[in-house]
């Protein structure tokens, strides 16, 4: 064998790769004049059809789309195409008034009949918008007005509407199919920005101002969204200043990632106490079920160490939550109510004076049939951070002589045994806009009237689902503060689910930019109202 | 004396072997996906959506097909599969055609070449180690492709996304394009995308044929027709490859064959790591969703290229060994 053949090919195929790299033309991230933003995501993206992907569809409602009204940082309802409303008092007839100068991105007027039409289309034609079928009567318009009579009280409409972006009546009204549709137009709004390509290969979105917005033109000229598999390519990208901030909507940042950053240098954060709850343990209350004994679930809520979890999992981000379960950024919060308390004397006395005590000496407590008590809890696999809290829970629960079995599952596996009841416990976390929906607070996951991929419906105590109607019977303001207070408190008595931290949200960007307004909704910087604050500083 | 059989016939008899085994794999196709647990429709409306109510899901179930007896969307899927409607994706609300096309093709750019690239370069390193057998040069090839055979392909990958992406900035973070070229430009720029994921697979898959042909070597060294050539004073270099490594190919070709439908499943590790939108990342999606259709195409196309593949390989035998002629 001629040795210097060989080498000859090692060097030759060396110099080749090592060359590679210069084939690339250009580099993706030239500013190309103006103020451009590179953002990072690690959500996949299926089309640019906001009926058929759900998370094109919540970044289409802070870019490409408006909706009536948004909430603000304090958690107001603003105006937004709706300039003004009106609420009868018995929260069946809503009245808006559509601001004027608003168009379409293709140059048509915006317009009641628009709204209107985008009302009714989701009720008809929406599979997720089936609440709007048993609530939304009729809308009509006169004007610029448009009124929404409702077939039963629903003071909870305007927080709805906040989700639900308005869509171009001359584009859709011949589409039978919403959720098949592939033609043109699909992505026209009247939103700050037009989405002017999406590249899948690429993994890349990029939006450009819309100078006609009748808000006024945002701050960026134009919006890069890069999508990544995994969050470390993703972090990576952050460092090497290929990105400038991050998205997520209902995520949090990974606390594990964040050392790197700090390490890293050139790269600041924003905070804010997050709205839903990362981490919590459900329990199935149906009748002859070890966990609808209260004093059980009353001592699972004393077992568990809240503040490890906080520790260690959270790495300080976290807190130790209420057995109001909502956190404090939520209107109306019930300070009144205690914190979650650790303390597994008390709930070892609980459960010995209740009769659940360890007969038999094998370190495990029996159930009322005898056997040992071993609770199966569900969680999903999907979620790491949630897989390290259930693992600390099962200790937490076994040093008091609770038996617990996780089962690790695919998030579709979850909700079908979770809908089917087929769990003691589970491990799940309330998003933020999850914990607005229904009649707010979280009641949305607890009400059993409700059906949802991710809520537990587990409470049909009568009281309970008699205050989520009179709360939702009630128009914003007056009574709705004391009614919230209400189901925060019946969330304590019942405790349908015990929250296991709640979480201070990081959210990275690197130096260079200010002025971010932090939105509790859709995650983060990444918002509508930041569009129109946040500077890049030269 | 010994029966002839007629070459086409063997081929026919091949094919119609392996065109019973795709119509079982078929229906292996269609019931797997549907025993997993969940309902596919709550993954199109989302994890929030409250859907109780005005019977929109059921009408979604109606328009999907999924309230048709199993047996009917069972001939239904089979009508598909030969007449080309393969109906629609519920993750993707587009035809199945369209969701996998694109998916199929970034899949090949990646596999195509590691197998070739791998099999080439475990054939030359294998053959070399064996020739060398207890040297220095059979110990660090072996070694050092064995401690790369030991390793995840993931953590691979992530070691090389690492270092050549993140410290030194030679190669892009992830995906397949930047976007917006076209031409030259555009096929350059593919290329530079592909070169650790590539690099990633070429290097797991040529470990193993590293390994396979070295054993493969070994064992026909020692044969007497490689000593005549020997003898004879044939270059080293001659023995080796001409007459040494084609003798030893078949096992090679056999492995080639198996790992292909391997590499589509396999990859999708790799494809996580390297944000490539193959058909790893597509089936672990569509799994994940419970979206029948796509599920049940995606494995339709990795069988019939599996098949494929193993019916050339059988092929390719009879050609690498004339005693099977």
């Amino acid at each position: 064998m001629k040795i210097y053949a060989f080498k000859l090919l090692i060097i030759t195929a060396s110099i080749l790769v090592v060359s590679l790299p210069l084939l690339s033309c250009g580099s993706e991230f030239d500013n190309e004049g103006g103020i451009v933003l590179r953002i990072g995501s690690t959500r996949q993206f299926k089309t640019t059809n906001k009926f058929a992907d759900y998370w094109y569809g919540v970044l289409a409602n802070i870019t490409t789309h408006d909706s009536l009204i948004k909430l603000d940082t304090e958690m107001n309802i603003v105006p937004w195409l709706a300039t003004e409303w009106e609420i009868s008092e018995d929260s069946r007839v809503f009245t808006f008034d559509i601001a004027e100068g608003a168009r379409w991105h293709d140059g048509e007027p915006l317009t009641a009949e628009d709204v209107k039409f985008s009302i009714e289309y989701y009720r008809d034609k929406d599979p997720q918008a089936g609440w709007m079928a048993e609530v939304i009567d009729s809308v009509s318009t006169q004007g610029n007005r448009v009124t929404v009579r409702l077939g039963k009280s629903y003071g909870n409409l305007m927080m709805e509407f906040m989700t639900y972006a308005i869509i171009p009546r001359h584009i859709w009204y011949e589409v039978d199919e919403p959720l098949k549709y592939e033609g043109e137009g699909r992505a026209v709004g009247s939103g700050p920005f037009r989405l002017v390509s999406w590249d899948n290969a690429a993994g890349k979105f990029i939006f450009e101002a819309n100078p006609e917005y009748f808000r006024g033109k945002p701050n960026i000229d134009r919006l890069e969204i890069y999508t990544y598999a995994n969050m470390d390519a993703l972090v990576m990208a952050l460092v090497r200043g290929e990105i400038d901030t991050w998205w997520d909507y209902s995520g949090e940042f990974p606390i594990t990632h964040i050392p790197v950053l700090e390490d890293a240098g050139g790269i600041e954060f924003a905070g804010a106490t997050f709205l839903g709850v990362p981490a919590a343990l459900g329990f199935n209350l149906e009748a002859g079920e070890p966990t609808s004994d209260p004093v059980l679930r009353q001592a699972v809520s004393l077992a568990v160490n809240y503040g490890q979890i906080a520790e260690i999992v959270y790495e300080g981000y976290g807190s130790v939550p209420g057995y109001g379960f909502v956190p404090p950024t939520h209107p109306n919060f019930d300070q009144a109510i205690a914190g979650m308390e650790h303390n597994p004397g008390k709930a070892a006395g609980l459960l010995d004076n209740s009769g659940i005590t360890d007969s038999n000496g094998d370190g495990l407590r029996e159930g009322a049939d005898g056997k040992n008590l071993e609770l199966a809890m569900l969680v999903r696999n999907d979620m790491p951070g949630l897989m390290r809290v259930a693992e600390m829970v099962a200790a937490d629960l076994e040093a008091v002589g609770i038996g617990t079995v996780p089962k690790a599952v695919d998030s579709s596996t979850w909700v079908a045994a979770k809908d089917a009841m087929e769990y003691d416990m589970v491990l799940f976390r309330a998003t933020p806009w999850g914990t607005l929906m229904h009649a707010g607070h979280a009641s949305g996951y607890f009400d059993s009237r409700r059906t949802g991929a991710g809520v537990l419906h587990n409470l049909a105590a009568p009281d309970y689902l008699a205050l989520c109607d009179r709360r939702l019977e009630t128009a914003p303001g007056g009574e709705q503060a004391e009614l919230d207070r209400a189901i925060q408190q019946m969330h304590a008595d019942y405790l349908p689910a015990i929250a296991l931290v709640w979480l201070e949200s990081v959210y990275p960007y690197r130096e260079g930019w200010t002025n971010w307004v932090v939105d509790h909704i859709y995650g983060g910087v990444v918002n509508s109202f930041s569009w129109f604050e946040v500077t890049r500083v030269t | 004396m010994e029966k002839h059989v007629h070459p086409q016939a063997v081929v026919a008899v091949k094919t119609g072997r392996y065109l019973l085994v795709l119509l079982l794999i078929i229906t292996f196709n269609f019931i797997i996906p549907r025993l997993m647990p969940g309902d596919p429709l709550l993954n199109i409306i989302g994890e929030e959506a409250y859907y109780g109510a005005g019977g929109a899901l059921e009408n979604l179930r109606e328009d999907l097909g999924l309230d048709r007896p199993l047996i009917r969307q069972y001939f239904d899927y089979l009508g598909g599969v030969f007449t080309g409607d393969w109906g629609y994706s519920y993750l993707y609300m587009q035809p199945v055609l369209a969701a996998v096309a694109g998916h199929l093709g970034w899949s090949l750019i990646l596999i195509l070449p590691a197998i070739v690239l791998a099999a080439l370069a475990g054939a030359f390193t294998g053959s070399l180690a064996a020739w060398r057998r207890k040297t220095r040069t059979d110990t660090f090839l072996t070694g050092s492709l064995l401690l790369a055979y030991s390793m995840p392909h993931y953590w691979l990958a992530m070691i090389m996304l690492f270092i050549f992406a993140f410290l030194l900035g030679w190669f892009p973070l992830g995906r397949a394009v930047s976007g917006g070229l076209e031409g030259f430009a555009c096929f350059s720029d593919v290329m530079w995308h592909m070169v650790l994921p590539l690099g990633v697979l070429t290097l797991s898959k040529a470990a193993y044929d590293h390994l396979i042909v070295r054993s493969s070597v070994v064992s026909i060294i020692g044969e007497d027709y490689i000593l005549t050539a020997q003898s004879r004073g044939v270059s080293a270099a001659v023995v080796l490859f001409k007459h040494g490594l084609r003798n030893a190919l078949a096992p090679l070709v056999t492995v080639t064959a198996i790992q292909f439908g391997m590499l589509f499943s396999g990859a999708v590790m790799v494809e996580v790591v390297f944000s490539w939108p193959g058909m790893g990342t597509l089936i672990y999606e569509a799994i994940a969703a419970r979206d029948y259709p796509l599920l049940q195409y995606a494995f339709f196309i990795i069988t019939v290229c599996v098949l494929a593949a193993n019916l050339l390989a059988d092929l390719a035998y009879r050609w690498l060994d004339p005693r099977l002629r």
